[in-house]
């Protein structure tokens, strides 16, 4: 049992990347006793970490389908009730047509095709610019 | 500032222009109409305008509850007042995404100091207007950036253009 | 406390306030069974929720908690029942409502995503009994 909870949380753990914005690289599959444990987790940890934008990365999750999908929405609108952000990363074209293909309506989940982007929109939302040294 | 008999008995105070409403007990539906009853009276009796409910006090919140707690937010935004809630637990929210409940426009934050934070743009009396008093009407959008021993300097160069 | 040796209880509804003691205590039962403070409130919420109907609807009624044990962990089983009006249309009472802020809903769809098991025994006339479980 002790396992099964590390082994989760191996593969999906939490990092603050910057004051205030978390990051999640999830991989493997997503059932929905993994999603409601990562979402969980996430919402430990923004409470924690008072953070306010939260970086889901999926370009390791098997199979992104309508349930997969749903677990993504849920998550988002938690961490909204919690007054932070929710981005998803890592959705490459194919997943981008299989999703809009299902008829899934991603509405009020922010996207984005990977971890820098979803940072960038991040650094916006926590308005932060990133500036070089003279 | 004195404490004012309330009906739910929950203690409400003003910090920072805001009516601060830490609830610390329990809540079921009768509690919650009376702590409405008294934000409302208080935010048009002493024209408030920003109102800050924790609920990091409250163990239990179901969907009809918060549906209560939000539901006063609305009701005090009609009354000209915006209320932020905060202190909700990973319990909580939790619980309400499977309950599918819906928070409508209500602002959230972590933590109280953060949900005063949030209000005090909206709380605090307007800052002296920037245009105080304008020696030239000819001073163009430029030089109101300056300060005014700059625009009189300019005002004196303008002449001489 | 909770009477650790039955680790079972059973609780009247019948006013107002019987809804948060039911919540209440079933948290605490959540607790002892091993739950995390996140699963703790989704029980209690659930508790709540069925107490409230039973409230509404029935007007007096049962809750009764359970610790459950099995070899792998432990749960908590919720029974909530009265001899109320008995649900006519199950189907459309496990149906999400369209608009959350409907109030003649009586939250059983969301009972059941934050239980794992859920069981309905139901007949106009006669009376209701809800089973819910979940594993820690």
């Amino acid at each position: 049992m002790a396992n099964k909870k590390e082994n989760n949380s191996v593969l999906a753990p939490v990092n603050v990347i910057w004051e205030g914005i978390l990051l999640i690289p999830i991989s493997g599959t997503i059932d929905s006793k993994r999603a409601q444990e990562i979402m969980e987790t996430i919402l430990k940890k923004i409470i924690e970490t008072k953070s306010k934008s939260v970086i889901m990365d999926v370009l390791g999750v098997v199979t992104v389908d309508s349930a997969v999908a749903n677990h993504l929405i849920k998550i988002t609108k938690a961490t909204k009730l919690l007054g932070a952000r929710c981005i998803v990363s890592g959705i490459v074209p194919e997943i981008a047509q299989i999703i809009v293909a299902l008829g899934v309506d991603l509405g009020e989940v922010d996207t984005r095709a990977d971890i820098a982007d979803a940072l960038e929109l991040a650094f916006e939302v926590a308005g932060l610019e990133v500036v070089k040294r003279k | 500032m004195e404490e004012e008999i309330t009906l739910s008995k929950v203690g409400m105070h003003v910090t920072r222009d805001c009516l601060v409403v830490p609830i610390q007990v329990e809540l079921h539906d009768e509690l919650v109409t009376q702590i409405q009853e008294d934000i409302l009276r208080r935010v048009k009796g002493e024209r408030l305008k920003g109102v800050v409910i924790d609920l990091s006090g409250v163990a239990i919140l179901d969907s009809v509850l918060a549906r209560g707690v939000f539901d006063t937010a609305q009701m005090t935004s009609l009354l000209g007042a915006r209320t932020v809630i905060t202190g909700l637990s990973a319990g909580v929210v939790a619980s309400l995404i499977d309950l599918d409940f819906e928070p409508g426009n209500v602002p959230i934050a972590l933590t109280l100091d953060e949900g005063l934070q949030t209000l005090e743009p909206y709380v605090k009396p307007k800052e002296e207007p920037e245009e105080a008093e304008e020696p030239e009407k000819e001073i163009d959008q430029d030089e109101k950036d300056e300060t005014d021993e700059d625009e009189e300097l300019e005002g004196y160069g303008k002449d001489e253009e | 406390m909770a009477r650790m040796k039955n680790k079972k209880k059973r609780l009247e509804i019948s006013e107002e306030i019987n809804i948060v003691e039911a919540a209440s205590e079933a948290m605490i039962f959540a607790q002892i069974a091993g739950f995390t403070r996140v699963g703790q409130h989704m029980v209690a919420t659930a508790v709540s929720e069925l107490a409230r109907n039973i409230y509404l609807y029935a007007m007096k009624g049962e809750v009764t908690i359970r610790v459950l044990e099995r070899e792998t962990n432990k749960g908590i089983e919720i029974v909530a029942e009265d001899n109320g009006p008995g649900i006519a249309d199950i189907g459309a009472a496990m149906k999400d409502h369209f608009s959350t802020s409907d109030s003649l809903g009586l939250g059983l769809p969301g009972v059941k995503r934050l239980m794992d098991e859920f069981g309905i025994d139901t007949k106009p006339g006669v009376g209701t009994k809800i089973t819910v479980r979940k594993w820690v």
